[in-house]
């Protein structure tokens, strides 16, 4: 961890404002993506995305080992989306026109020219627990124990909801032009 | 999927999202700086904008006033002229003027404002105090204007001279060569009330006149009723001899290092600091934005009718089949569609409606009035329209259009991916020109939306709506309830 890096989370612990634009600086590409995988529309990972945020700096005085505040931001954005899911999966049926609109439209002539934004779409689009699962076990790399504990349910959901997602996703990857990029 | 297979996944998807990092909008620093930051003005509300200034502005009022009197406190101290030297002696200071030229209750305010700075000294053991009586002198008392006066000036030097060890020793030295004697001008003590607090009181001024020195003295100085305590003294001598020098001096001869008590300070400055019981500032709650459309709808219709026969003539009426080109009508509507919640939508615009009216009756009576105008009959006349045969058939039929006011409110009970279902409530107020009746419906519908893209969305709608009136004129022998069935199909534009 670069020294300066370190530094500048000490200066945020103690509530430097500039610190803390400059951290904030430092991390809002990287935190946003994370979000924008976990969330179904890009209006909801703005809002996982602010919410995280808040917590890290409100908490980033607990934060023991700085080296690893990377992996303490990730996963405090990782929860917060979690949360978020926990708490918006029982409004599902109630949702507005604009979270309506805000789907990403597929566009099932692309064959080809497959993009990071098209990979995102089929993910965004895959249903809640699958889209959880994906994100956590295949892209970030948690394991199913760990999964089930951050999820509250049990190991073999995890399991299943990762063979069914994953199913979908390679299913919806292979329209895009997958199979040629493996 | 072989376990190949998935970590092949695993790392295409990793590789696509490693260098993944959108930009957030600008609005979300703000956002996050505001919740994390809130005691930074930033264009907040009202009160957190004018606090500061308001807060700054009574400081510096009240840092204004109190310099003013620091100043007239130190100009007082200049204007005393000085005759002689003080070079070891006590640091007294000439106030005889106060005793001549001012009345003693403002001598008494003056000192009292100044006695911070000059002599405060607390009392604080029996052992100190026998110490200072024992370097007590006994002082000339040059020149007091009444003999009573001296007297207590010398009692109240014996009795209530300070006791802290360094003025002690100031006191000892020779008070004749200096040709001054210090004089209590006021004397504050500590008392304890009856629910036991203590509480600093001021035990007057010994140079008044009707100052019962003996009585005050006895009561503030006893030492051994723990009740009881002396604050401080201020002594002042009688002679002019103080020369500047020594006015800096005395000034700084005896800082607050003994002054403890807070609220002491505060009544003797009558500094009142302003108090701020509660500070509220708005968290700025992201706003939501709740669409409008503007909607366009069609809707084909059947006519029902419920019919009421107010006349024995009439024998029976004819009825129609379920779905008969005789019901048929169309209403179009232009409104506006707008979002109060999640679930809740609120409609309104305005209406045209065009339905049919028709009856097919036979009557048994010689004589029937018809006020329908538009009314026909095939039956044989007699010098009369409005007179009928018994048993000939009668049709009424008419072409009703309308205008009119509509307004109802949905709720959505189901979504699934890009459709919407609902059900639907309200009322449309019906202008009919040609009877000059205005027609009240009440309707229900449920339907779906679908969303087509970003900005429109198609609403299909089953649709009932109720007359609540009569149709007909009140006189006619047939009253006529009708409701309509319909299929409204609806486009809605987003517009704000």
């Amino acid at each position: 961890m670069p020294e300066n890096e370190k530094e500048l989370v000490l200066a945020c612990k103690r509530n430097d404002p500039k610190a803390q634009t400059a951290f904030y600086n430092l991390y809002k590409g990287r935190l946003l993506g994370v979000c924008r995988r976990y969330a179904r529309t890009v209006a909801e990972a703005e809002d996982i995305f602010q919410e995280a945020f808040i917590k890290i700096f409100k908490n980033l005085h607990n934060l023991e080992k700085i080296e690893s505040v990377n992996y303490w931001v990730k996963s405090s954005v990782i929860r917060t989306a979690i949360d978020h899911y926990r708490h918006t999966i029982h409004e599902r049926e109630q949702i507005g026109y604009e979270t309506i609109m805000e789907q990403p439209e597929m566009d099932s002539n692309i064959f080809s020219n497959m993009s990071r934004d098209h990979v995102l779409e089929i993910i965004n689009t895959l249903p809640n627990g699958y889209r959880m699962v994906i994100n956590l076990y295949l892209i970030d790399g948690y394991t199913h124990a760990e999964i089930s504990k951050m999820l509250n349910i049990s190991e073999g959901t995890s399991k299943s909801q990762l063979s069914r997602g994953r199913d979908l996703l390679k299913k919806e990857l292979i329209k895009l032009g997958y199979e040629e990029k493996v | 999927m072989t376990n190949s297979e998935e970590d092949i996944l695993s790392r295409f998807l990793q590789d696509t999202f490693s260098d993944y990092e959108p930009e957030p909008s600008d609005q979300t620093w703000e956002h996050i700086r505001k919740e994390i930051q809130p005691q930074q003005p930033n264009g907040g509300g009202v009160l957190r904008q004018w606090i500061v200034p308001v807060v700054a502005l009574l400081l510096i009022i009240g840092g204004i006033i109190f310099s003013g009197q620091n100043t007239e406190n130190n100009s007082e101290l200049a204007m005393n002229s000085t005759k002689g030297k003080l070079k070891n002696g006590p640091q007294i200071i000439d106030y005889q003027h106060i005793n001549t030229k001012k009345s003693t209750k403002q001598n008494t305010a003056n000192i009292n404002a100044k006695s911070e700075k000059l002599y405060v000294n607390k009392t604080t053991s029996n052992v100190e105090s026998k110490v200072l009586f024992e370097v007590e002198k006994p002082f000339e008392v040059p020149t007091f204007s009444t003999t009573k006066t001296a007297s207590i000036a010398k009692q109240n030097v014996q009795e209530y001279a300070v006791t802290e060890k360094e003025f002690v020793e100031i006191e000892d030295k020779p008070v004749a060569s200096y040709n001054a004697i210090p004089v209590i001008v006021s004397v504050y003590g500590v008392a304890q009330t009856a629910n036991g607090l203590r509480k600093v009181v001021s035990l007057g001024n010994p140079m008044s006149t009707d100052y019962n020195m003996e009585e005050k003295s006895q009561k503030s100085i006893n030492l051994t009723n723990p009740n009881s305590d002396i604050l401080s003294v201020v002594s002042v001598p009688i002679n002019n001899s103080v020369d500047d020098a020594t006015i800096q001096e005395v000034r700084y001869i005896k800082p607050l290092k003994t002054l403890k008590n807070k609220d002491f300070v505060l009544i003797k400055n009558q500094i009142i600091l302003p108090k701020i019981t509660e500070i509220n500032i708005n968290r700025d709650a992201k706003p939501i934005r709740r669409p409008v459309y503007m909607s366009v709808g069609i809707m084909p219709l059947q006519t029902y009718r419920i019919l009421t026969v107010n006349s024995q003539n009439i024998q029976n009426l004819q009825t129609n089949n379920t779905f008969d080109s005789e019901r048929n009508g169309w209403a179009f509507d232009l409104g506006i569609t707008k979002q109060i919640g999640n679930k809740w939508n609120l409609r309104g615009g305005v209406s045209y409606l065009k339905m049919r009216q028709w009856a097919d009756y036979q009557v048994n009576t010689n004589n029937i009035s018809v006020k329908n105008s538009n009314s026909y009959s095939n039956a044989v006349s007699v010098g009369n329209n409005d007179n009928e045969f018994i048993g000939q058939t009668r049709i009424e039929q008419k072409t009703l259009q309308m205008v009119g006011l509509r307004a109802d409110v949905q709720r959505f009970f189901k979504v699934t991916g890009r459709n919407r279902y609902f059900i639907s409530g309200g009322s449309q107020l019906m202008y009919e020109s040609t009877q000059k009746q205005s027609n009240i419906f009440i309707n229900a519908s449920v339907g779906f939306q679908h969303l087509v893209n970003k900005d429109c969305f198609l609403t299909i709608e089953p649709t009932a709506s109720y007359l609540l009136n009569n149709i007909n004129d009140s006189k006619s022998p047939i009253q006529t309830n009708a409701y309509n069935l319909g299929l409204k199909v609806g486009l809605n534009f987003k517009v704000k």
